[in-house]
C-alpha cells in the first residue's frame, strides 16, 4: 500500500522452539510518521522489533531501510544504520549525569585520543583540542591506536553544552548536568530519547513508552514525539492501549498471534475496530455484573494500622468489611497505603494495631500460612516481584498455594504428576498461552497478561472466601484485561468476597458493588458505583473535601486529580457502554 | 584493524551448554593447569595419566579416592542444601569440627556395643554440626544477618574450640602431643566387605540419596526450591522463609557434622587439631559444580577426591609441589565462574581488516 516506505519489512518469519512468533509479517513505516504497532501481549510485537533492532535474526523475509536492504547482526549495527530504541526498562546509569549517560555507549574515546577538528563520531567536536590534545597526531590518527582507544578508554567528558543544545532543539526540558538518579520517570525517558537523537536516528522505536508514565507525563511524551515526527524522524510506537493508538499515531499496524492483521489510518478507525482486529472478536467494554445477593461477612477489619517498609505509618485506622459475593473497590492515588492494606489483609504484613477477621475468625497476627489456609487469596501488585518465582516452572508457580492440599499426597512424598495435572487445569481454564509443557516453561517466560492469568487462576482455583486483588489488570492487554475481569466477576457469583484495589476508575466502576476511597492511609469516602460522582471521587482521592476548591491550594494535586479522572478516559474506557454483543461473551464461555 | 566483541545476553541457554558446563569447566581447568606442569618441565599428558588413569585403575587409589569422597560429599551437601534456598553456608568446615568433637566425645565416653555406639555418635555429630550451622541460620532467618559472614567466622571459633579441647579436657593417649585418646574399636568404623572402604562411605551415599529425595520429591524440598527462587513470592504463598532457612542450615550443618565424625571414626581414629584438610571449604566449589542435584554433588566430590589423591601421587612421581593440586582446584573454580558468564552471554568475536580508507578525509596527519 506504500510505494516508497522508509522502512519495509516483508514476509518476516521467526520461529522459536515450539512457537512461531512472527509468521509472514509485513510492516512498513513512512518517513516522518508515528506508526503504532498494536497487539496483545505475545502477539509478536517485541519479536518483530527485536529483529529490526538486530537482536534476533529473522528466519525468513526481508527488511529494507531507506530503500537499502538491512542486515543487522547486533544493536550496534542498528544504531549505526540510524535505528534507535527506547526500551520499557530504561538502560541508564543513575549515578552518571544526563550528558554522561547520553555519551555512554557511543564508544567515545577519552579526550587525548580524540581527533582534532572532529571528523569521526558525532561527539568529537573541536572544543576538545585544548583540553586533552597532548598526544601527537600520529598516535591520534593511527587506526590501531584509535581502535584500541575506542575499545578501552571512555570519554564521558564530551561537552554537556552540545547535548544541552540538542535537548533545546527538540524542546526537551532536562538538566543535562544533573545525575539521572535525581530525575523522575518521565525525565528519564526523555534522556533515553535524547540518547537516540544524539546517535542521529532516523527511526525511533518506543516499546510501550507510556507503561511507566503518569497520564500527564504521557501527554508530554506525545508532544515530544509529534515534534520529532515533524522533523522527519519515523517513530514506531509499540502499545496495547487502544486510546493511545488512536490518539497519537498516524497509522496503526495490528498484529495477532504472530501475523499481520492489517495496517489502517488511525483517523479512519475507532477503538472498538482496533480492539476487534487485535483480539479477533468483539470486545466487551461493559461487563455483565449480575446482581448477587451478598452473604455473610467474609472480612471484617477494624482500626487497622500498619507501617510501610521504612517503618512509617501507612495505614491509619481502616475499618472495612466485605461480604460473600461482594466486590469492594478501593480507589486511590498510588502510594496512599494501598500496598500496605492489600498485604495486611492478605496476612503478608502484620498490622501494628487493629483486628482482621476472616469468616468470623480472628486472624490478627497469625502467619501468612494461616491466612492462606483460611481461604484468603492474594493477587499482589507486582507479579514478578511477589506474584511468581520467575525462574521456576509454570507447574511450580501454579501449585504455590495449594501445595499443602492432600490431593498432592503420594505417601510421604509430593505427587508431581498430580501437580502437573493441577497446573494443566489452570493453564487450560484460564487460557494461559505460551505453555507447551507446564514442567518445562518458566513462569518468567510468559507475557504479562498470561502470567497474570496464571496467578489469578492459581488464586481463584482454590475457591477462596476472600480475594485481595491489587491492580490485577495493570500492564496487560485488552483481551487479558477482559478475561481477568470476567474471572473476578465469575468468582463473585461463586460467593467469594473481593477487595479490589485499583488505580483504574473504570475497572472499579465496572466491577465493584461498593467503592471506598483511600487517602493517606484512611478511608475517606464510601459510595456505590451507581451513586458515585467521578469528579467527587477524584477530589477525595487527592485529599479534597468534595465540591470545594481545596485542590487549588495544593500545587500538585490539580495535576494528580486530572490524572485520576482522566485515567478512565485514557484507558480502554473511552468506549464504555458503546458495544455489547453476544459474540463478546465468548471469552466467558471459553473459561467454562 | 577493528576488533569487535559483541556480548549478548542469552534468552535461553542451549541444552548442551547447560548440561556440559561442569565438563567444560573441568577440561578447561586441566588445560590451564597443563601450563603450570609444562613450566615445571613435566609432560602434562603423562602427568594427568598418572593422576587420573593410574589412580582409577589401581585398587588402592580407588579406595583412597572413595574414602576421600566421603567428607567432601557430606560437606558438599552442607553447602548445596542452603544454596537451594538461596543461602551460602561457607562454614561447613566449622560444622565438621563441631561434629568431630561431639562424635569423638561420645565415642570415648559412652560404652555401648558398636551397633548402638556408632549411630549414637553420628547422631551427636549431626546435632552438633546442625546447631553450629543453626546459629547463623537463625540469625539470618530472624534478623537478616548475613549468613556468609557468620558461617565463616564461626568456623574459626569451631576450630579453636577443637584445638583447645585436644590440648586440654580431651587430651590423652599421645603424651604431650595435642590429640584425644584413640577411639575404642566399638566407635571405629568397620571396613566394608568387597569395597574395602570404611563404613562411613555408606553414610555418605545415604545422605546423597536422602537429599535427592528431599529436594525432588517432598513438600519441604518444593518449599526450599521456591524460597531459593523468590523468597517474597514464597512468603506471600504462606511459606515460612524463617523455617526454610533454619531447616536448610540445620540439615546442612548436620551433614557437615557427620562428615567430621566419619573422618575420625573411619580415618584418623582420634581427634587431632587441624585434622581436616579444608574439606569444608572445598565443599563450596563442589556444591557449585553440583548445584543441579545431590547426585551431581556426589560426582563433583568424587572428582575433587580424585584431585587430592591423584595430586599426591603426582607429587611423589614427578616431584611437583603439593601446591599444584591447590592450583588445579582454584582453576576449576575460576573456570566455573567463567562458564557461568558464558552461560549468560553469547560472545561473538569479529576481526575486521578495515581496508577501505573511509573517514580519513580531514585527518590532519594522515596515517602513521
Amino acid at each position: 500500500m506504500d510505494e516508497d516506505p522508509f522502512l519495509r519489512m516483508s514476509g518476516v518469519r521467526k520461529e522459536f522452539p515450539g512457537v512461531v512468533a512472527n509468521d509472514d509479517v509485513d510492516f512498513s513505516v513512512r518517513r516522518g510518521e508515528i506508526h503504532g504497532l498494536l497487539g496483545e501481549n505475545g502477539a509478536g510485537k517485541s519479536t518483530l522489533m527485536k529483529i529490526l533492532y538486530g537482536l534476533y535474526d529473522a528466519d525468513a523475509g526481508s527488511v529494507h531501510l531507506g530503500g537499502e536492504p538491512l542486515d543487522l547482526d547486533s544493536p550496534q549495527d542498528a544504531i549505526d544504520r540510524g535505528i534507535g530504541m527506547v526500551h520499557q526498562h530504561f538502560k541508564l546509569i543513575p549515578r552518571l549525569s544526563v550528558a554522561e549517560n547520553v555519551v555512554l555507549g557511543e564508544r567515545e574515546p577519552a579526550g587525548p585520543f580524540r581527533e582534532r577538528g572532529g571528523t569521526g563520531s558525532a561527539g568529537g567536536d573541536g572544543g576538545d583540542d585544548e583540553s586533552g590534545g597532548w598526544l601527537p597526531d600520529a598516535v591520534r590518527t593511527n587506526r590501531v591506536a584509535r581502535a584500541l582507544a575506542e575499545r578501552f578508554t571512555i570519554g564521558l567528558d564530551a561537552s554537556a553544552t552540545e547535548i544541552e543544545a540538542l535537548a533545546d532543539d527538540y524542546g526537551f526540558d532536562v538538566d543535562v548536568r544533573a545525575p539521572v538518579a535525581e530525575l523522575d520517570v518521565g525525565e528519564r525517558q526523555r534522556v533515553e530519547i535524547l540518547k537516540a537523537l544524539y546517535r542521529d536516528v532516523d527511526l525511533l522505536i518506543l516499546d510501550e513508552p507510556t507503561a511507566v508514565l503518569t497520564p500527564a507525563e504521557a501527554e508530554r511524551l506525545f508532544e515530544t514525539l509529534r515534534t520529532l515526527a515533524d522533523s522527519g524522524i519515523s517513530i514506531i510506537f509499540i502499545t496495547h492501549k487502544l486510546a493511545e493508538a488512536t490518539a497519537i499515531t498516524d497509522r496503526v499496524t495490528v498484529l495477532r498471534e504472530g501475523e499481520t492483521v492489517g495496517t489502517v489510518e488511525a483517523g479512519s478507525v475507532d477503538q472498538s475496530d482496533l480492539a476487534r482486529m487485535m483480539v479477533g472478536r468483539e470486545v466487551l467494554f461493559t461487563l455483565d455484573r449480575d446482581p448477587v445477593e451478598p452473604g455473610e461477612p467474609v472480612l471484617a477489619a477494624s482500626g487497622l494500622r500498619a507501617e510501610d517498609d521504612r517503618g512509617i505509618e501507612a495505614l491509619s485506622g481502616i475499618d472495612m468489611s466485605v461480604r460473600a459475593g461482594e466486590v469492594v473497590g478501593i480507589a486511590g492515588v498510588s502510594g496512599n497505603g494501598q500496598r500496605e492494606l492489600a498485604e495486611t489483609l492478605a496476612g503478608v504484613r502484620d498490622p501494628s494495631s487493629g483486628t482482621i477477621e476472616v469468616d468470623g475468625r480472628d486472624l490478627t497476627g497469625e502467619s501468612t500460612r494461616t491466612f492462606v489456609d483460611g481461604g484468603v487469596s492474594f493477587v499482589p501488585e507486582d507479579r514478578h516481584e511477589y506474584g511468581c518465582a520467575a525462574e521456576l516452572s509454570v507447574m511450580h508457580n501454579a501449585a504455590l498455594k495449594e501445595l499443602r492440599h492432600d490431593r498432592f499426597d503420594d505417601g510421604p512424598f509430593l505427587d508431581y504428576d498430580e501437580l502437573e495435572r493441577y497446573a494443566e487445569e489452570i493453564v487450560e481454564e484460564f487460557d494461559v498461552r505460551g505453555v507447551h509443557d507446564v514442567r518445562e516453561v518458566p513462569a518468567g517466560d510468559l507475557s504479562g497478561g498470561n502470567l497474570q492469568k496464571l496467578i489469578l487462576g492459581r488464586e481463584l482455583t482454590r475457591d477462596p472466601d476472600l480475594l485481595v486483588a491489587h491492580q490485577p489488570t495493570r500492564g496487560v492487554d485488552v483481551g487479558a484485561i477482559e478475561f481477568l475481569r470476567e474471572a473476578i466477576l465469575d468468582q463473585r457469583a461463586e460467593g467469594t468476597g473481593t477487595v479490589l484495589i485499583s488505580e483504574d476508575l473504570d475497572e472499579l466502576f465496572d466491577l465493584s458493588d461498593r467503592l471506598l476511597v483511600i487517602y493517606e492511609g484512611e478511608i475517606v469516602h464510601e459510595t456505590t458505583p451507581e451513586a458515585a460522582d467521578r469528579e467527587r471521587i477524584g477530589m477525595r482521592m487527592t485529599g479534597g473535601e468534595g465540591d470545594t476548591t481545596d485542590a487549588d491550594d495544593r500545587g500538585d494535586s490539580n495535576g494528580a486529580d486530572r490524572a485520576m479522572t482522566d485515567g478512565g478516559v485514557r484507558g480502554m474506557g473511552g468506549e464504555r457502554g458503546a458495544r455489547q454483543s453476544d459474540a463478546g461473551r465468548s471469552g466467558r464461555g471459553d473459561r467454562r | 584493524m577493528n576488533v569487535s566483541i559483541e556480548l549478548e545476553a542469552r534468552d535461553d541457554v542451549p541444552a548442551w551448554l547447560a548440561y556440559g558446563t561442569p565438563v567444560f569447566t573441568v577440561v578447561g581447568a586441566l588445560a590451564l593447569a597443563a601450563v603450570a606442569l609444562v613450566a615445571l618441565s613435566v609432560n602434562p599428558i603423562a602427568a594427568y595419566g598418572t593422576m587420573f588413569v593410574e589412580t582409577l585403575t589401581d585398587p588402592f587409589g580407588l579406595r583412597q579416592t572413595a574414602t576421600r569422597t566421603v567428607p567432601l560429599v557430606l560437606t558438599g551437601l552442607a553447602v548445596y542444601l542452603p544454596l537451594r534456598a538461596g543461602l551460602w553456608n561457607v562454614g561447613a568446615e566449622g560444622q565438621l569440627y563441631m561434629g568431630a568433637v561431639a562424635g569423638t566425645w561420645i565415642g570415648l565416653n559412652v560404652s555401648l556395643p558398636m551397633a548402638a555406639l556408632i549411630p549414637l555418635a553420628l547422631l551427636g555429630a549431626g546435632v552438633a554440626g546442625g546447631i553450629w550451622a543453626g546459629i547463623p541460620g537463625y540469625l539470618r532467618a530472624k534478623w537478616g544477618v548475613n549468613e556468609i559472614i557468620t558461617t565463616l567466622l564461626l568456623t574459626f571459633v569451631a576450630t579453636q574450640i577443637a584445638s583447645y579441647l585436644v590440648r586440654g579436657p580431651m587430651q590423652g593417649g599421645m603424651g604431650n602431643f595435642p590429640g584425644s585418646a584413640l577411639l575404642p574399636v566399638a566407635a571405629q568404623y568397620p571396613t566394608l566387605p568387597v569395597l574395602e572402604v570404611h563404613a562411613g562411605f555408606l553414610v555418605g551415599l545415604l545422605a546423597v540419596a536422602a537429599t535427592a529425595v528431599l529436594v525432588a520429591r517432598t513438600r519441604v524440598g518444593f518449599e526450599v526450591t521456591v524460597v531459593g527462587s523468590n523468597p517474597l513470592a514464597a512468603a506471600q504463598a504462606g511459606m515460612s522463609t524463617t523455617r526454610v532457612y533454619l531447616f536448610v542450615f540445620l540439615v546442612g550443618g548436620a551433614f557437615a557434622g557427620l562428615a567430621g565424625f566419619n573422618e575420625i571414626a573411619g580415618v584418623q581414629e582420634r581427634l587431632r587439631p587441624e585434622f581436616s584438610s579444608g574439606y569444608g571449604f572445598t565443599a563450596i566449589p563442589i556444591a557449585l559444580l553440583g548445584r543441579n542435584g545431590a547426585v551431581r554433588v556426589l560426582l563433583a566430590a568424587a572428582f575433587f577426591a580424585l584431585l587430592f589423591v591423584g595430586g599426591s601421587k603426582l607429587e611423589v612421581a614427578y616431584g611437583v609441589p603439593a601446591a599444584l593440586t591447590d592450583v588445579i582446584q582454584a582453576l576449576v573454580i575460576l573456570c566455573l565462574i567463567t562458564a557461568e558468564f558464558f552461560k549468560r552471554y553469547s560472545v561473538a568475536l569479529e576481526l575486521d581488516r578495515g581496508d577501505e580508507p573511509a573517514s580519513v578525509e580531514g585527518e590532519p596527519g594522515g596515517a602513521a
